[in-house]
């Protein structure tokens, strides 16, 4: 290793302190910054989470009433999709490793990432100011439909302006990784040699970019409504409420991808390296995660099926929600592909994985009743909606995550984590896990709804098993932030290499240095070559 | 090294792949915005028809034109730059900016006078009208305001290149800046060449 | 009217595609300039002369069009610069047609 080697985190700029992190511009920095914050948004959003799993356990008011609880899930929604899933993986693994993978020293407009963390800070402040001020939280709901948004005696534009500037914060990653990903391959990666999460940071940002406007300008218009009265929506003033959820979900269907496909793109690098063996199917995985981009812009009406839409409008949208879960499934194939006569290595990212693959499935699958208009007349707005997206975000999003830090960890902190600790914990969340979301299925086929807080009599068994299961979980994951943040500082030292991976960060010291390559690599080979 | 410096090389290429994604993101955000057109324009054909008279087609047109002059006079001082003309460059931002003015100016006088008859959101005359109209006026304040508003970020642009210029540290060897600057008053001008007909024409 | 116009843009593009070379003159501004003028003002005359609305509308857009290519082509180099631009802002204005239409979709059939 060179003599002059300073790992980024001892690195001594201009700035001193708590200021050489928030004014810094170093990528690996910035996705520190990125992780803290999701972070605690998550432990936020997973408290609200748990305050409406003990409201659950019994029908009638338990801890809280009906307006408490409209609330409650409205924050819910908003800090764990605009705060927590949608920057996720690409803020905190996109920005640390993006450049890495690639042969890099940083990403484009380095400063531009900068403000983005900013803005993502600032969005994040206004929107749970909404909590705080005047005249109570929202109660919309995080899909803020009109009519109720446009006249709801709620806080509700401090919420629908911090998700614009949220907004913002995602555009400029988006833009950034774009140009990084166009620019600054090494000298030899063509784009065909580049690995695959990288790949997939290329896709979601052209969704990033793209999509976000038009929720950006969706919540402009509700608040011109709520201000100016200009009725975009309000049917007495000549609007129609259907067109709000029409534009709403132009965006928050495209950004279902943006938070699936960097988790997929996790994955794709997490199972060659435990298999050792190489992707199965890589321009596969390739096209498959810009066909998912490209066709998922085309389905957003599978969200009103039961809106009022004309048949010709129902017929192509299930049709095209169909078309999209190929993609998908293709990826699942080929991960199970990599690993069939593999030297499999059972480590902790691996479990997350393959129970990635497990949650992800049922969730898609799951997706299939709802996608099918006869068949989601019965199950929209149920809990059966719950439980879908919950497997599919929570469980492939959340559980990509949780494999990419300890993927990643021993490379960012350049230490170890304890493995049986996070063994044990990883077992106790996915066992939670399960008990937690199941039952949703089972209480929406019988026609339990979604966003209340009360239900009739018939619905209490199941639903103790899941407020039951969510104790078990939150279990799991204080095992395993202990270990982890623990771990930072006390655990033992990493060597550049700890998995036998084949891409670039395992090339470079743990952790790496401020600009990443003492020289810009020559790369001659794919990615993931084992002999 | 004692800076925090950010690890900037300089690359002309990626800052204009970098202004053209952005420029991607207002083409979206307004289609938004035309969508929403679109839809009401086909559910009240009628209305929309009969309030676009209300819009005086010679100011609007003039504003056309004004803006595709200024469109004119930013991309000569493209060229100009690049042939080391610092003086006529910076005339040439001048008349840019002044043209986005005029252009302002215009406007201010047309919403004047729509705020005189009590056409505006929100005013009882205006809700007073058919559903049809109210949206019309509704879209036209609302997407000819966002426009005026990019218009101004423009030419707060131009003045920032403006300075720039006069400073040398853009010139003939490093203008990707006023190269940008023109892409983003072209979209400016991009958007205006639809809201021109789909408001003003189309009756 | 409608015969002069359309020989004069010829002529206009036909100048421009002569100057463009490697880097866009002085001229090729102009050019795009008059052009895009001349097709305002053939768009304001379309609402003035007695033809069927959908016919107009169909026109007026079509210019728009038209003009909006110039823009982008000319006054905003895509024509001068790697074909990626331009593959990007055909898929971007494809994406944009689809969600009209299948909004539309929605509107017509309800």
């Amino acid at each position: 290793m060179d003599q002059n080697y300073v790992s980024y985190l001892d690195y001594q700029g201009k700035y001193k302190g708590i200021r050489s992190w928030i004014f810094s511009t170093d990528h690996k920095r910035i996705a520190l910054l990125y992780l803290y914050s999701i972070v605690s948004f998550f432990l936020v959003g997973a408290t609200l989470g748990l305050l409406m799993k003990l409201e659950l356990i019994a029908p009638g008011r338990t801890i809280m009433g009906a307006q408490t609880y409209n609330g409650l899930f409205t924050l819910h929604g908003i800090t764990m999709i605009f705060l927590v899933v949608i920057p996720g993986i690409p803020a905190v693994f996109g920005n640390f490793f993006l450049p890495i993978l690639i042969g890099a020293k940083d990403v484009a407009f380095p400063k531009l990432n900068l403000l983005s963390w900013w803005l993502y800070v600032t969005g994040a402040v206004i929107a749970l100011s909404s909590q705080f001020m005047g005249s109570g939280p929202p109660d919309t709901g995080w899909t803020f439909y009109a009519p109720y948004s446009l006249m709801a005696p709620t806080n509700v534009i401090a919420a629908l302006l911090g998700a614009f500037v949220l907004g913002f914060s995602s555009i400029l990653t988006g833009l950034n990784f774009i140009t990084t990903i166009h620019r600054m391959r090494a000298p030899g990666m063509k784009w065909l040699k580049m690995p695959l999460f990288p790949w997939s940071l290329y896709a979601t940002g052209w969704i990033q970019l793209l999509a976000t406007p038009i929720i950006g300008i969706t919540l402009l218009m509700v608040i011109a409504e709520r201000l100016f009265k200009i009725g975009f929506f309000n049917p007495a003033l000549g609007g129609d409420p259907v067109l709000y959820q029409h534009l709403f979900w132009i965006y928050s269907h495209p950004a279902v991808y943006i938070m699936i496909l960097p988790a997929m793109g996790v994955i794709s690098e997490v199972i060659p390296t435990f298999s050792h063996k190489t992707i199965f199917g890589y321009k596969a995985i390739v096209f498959s995660s810009l066909a998912i981009a490209f066709v998922g812009y085309f389905v957003w009406g599978h969200h009103m099926f039961a809106a009022g839409l004309s048949s010709q409008s129902l017929f192509a949208f299930s049709f095209l929600t169909f078309i999209v879960a190929i993609p998908s499934a293709v990826k699942v194939f080929n991960w199970v592909a990599t690993m069939y006569k593999g030297s499999i290595d059972r480590q902790t990212p691996f479990l997350w994985a393959i129970s990635f693959i497990f949650v992800f499935m049922i969730g898609g699958l799951s997706g299939l009743f709802l996608g099918s208009p006869a068949t989601d007349v019965h199950l929209h707005d149920t809990a059966f909606v719950v439980g879908h997206f919950h497997f599919i975000i929570f469980g492939g999003t959340g559980f990509a995550f949780m494999a990419a830090i300890h993927y990643w960890f021993p490379k960012i902190y350049g230490r170890m984590y304890d493995t049986s600790w996070a063994n044990k914990g990883w077992m106790i969340f996915f066992t939670g896990f399960l008990f937690l979301y199941t039952p949703m299925f089972y209480l929406g086929l019988t026609g339990m709804p979604r966003r209340s807080y009360d239900y009739l009599p018939q619905y209490q068994t199941p639903n103790i098993i899941s407020s039951l299961g969510s104790i078990v979980m939150l279990c799991g994951l204080a095992i395993i932030i202990m270990n982890l943040v623990r771990s930072a500082s006390h655990g033992v030292k990493a060597e550049s290499d700890p998995w036998g991976g084949k891409t670039l960060e395992w090339q470079v010291p743990s952790p790496p240095p401020l600009e990443n390559f003492e020289e810009i690599p020559a790369i001659t080979n794919g990615p993931y070559e084992y002999k | 090294m004692e800076h925090n410096h950010a690890i900037v090389h300089r690359d002309d290429e990626a800052s204009r792949i970098g202004m053209w994604l952005f420029i991607f993101t207002e083409l979206f955000l307004f289609a938004g915005l035309f969508l929403v057109f679109i839809v009401y324009r086909y559910k009240y054909s009628e209305s929309f028809h009969l309030a676009s008279k209300e819009l005086n087609i010679t100011i609007g047109a003039i504003n056309s034109i004004v803006l595709l002059l200024s469109g004119m006079t930013i991309g000569i001082s493209h060229v100009a730059i690049q042939k080391g003309n610092k003086k006529l460059t910076l005339y040439l931002l001048a008349i840019t900016i002044i043209l986005g003015i005029v252009f302002l100016v215009n406007k201010y006088f047309e919403w004047r006078i729509k705020f005189e008859h009590g056409l505006y959101p929100g005013s009882v005359d205006l809700l007073a009208l058919s559903k049809g109209d109210i949206m019309f006026f509704g879209l036209y304040f609302f997407m000819t305001g966002l426009h005026a508003l990019h218009l101004i970020a423009g030419l707060a642009f131009i003045s920032v290149v403006f300075g720039a210029v006069v400073r040398e540290k853009v010139h003939a060897t490093k203008f990707a800046l006023l190269e940008n600057c023109g892409l983003y008053w072209h979209l400016v001008d991009l958007v205006w060449l639809f809201l021109f007909p789909l408001f003003y024409l189309i009756n | 009217m409608v015969v002069p116009v359309p020989v004069i843009l010829s002529y206009k593009l036909m100048m421009m595609e002569s100057a463009k070379k490697n880097l866009p003159g002085f001229r090729m501004y102009f050019y795009t300039f008059t052009s895009l003028a001349l097709l305002t003002l053939l768009e304001v005359w379309l609402t003035q002369i007695k033809i069927e609305t959908a016919l107009m509308v169909g026109l007026i857009l079509t210019i728009a069009v038209l003009q909006a290519a110039i823009v982008l082509l000319y006054n905003m180099h895509l024509k001068f610069q790697e074909k990626i631009f331009a593959v990007f802002i055909s898929i971007l204005s494809f994406l944009i047609l689809v969600l009209i239409v299948f909004t539309m979709l929605d509107y017509i059939y309800r």
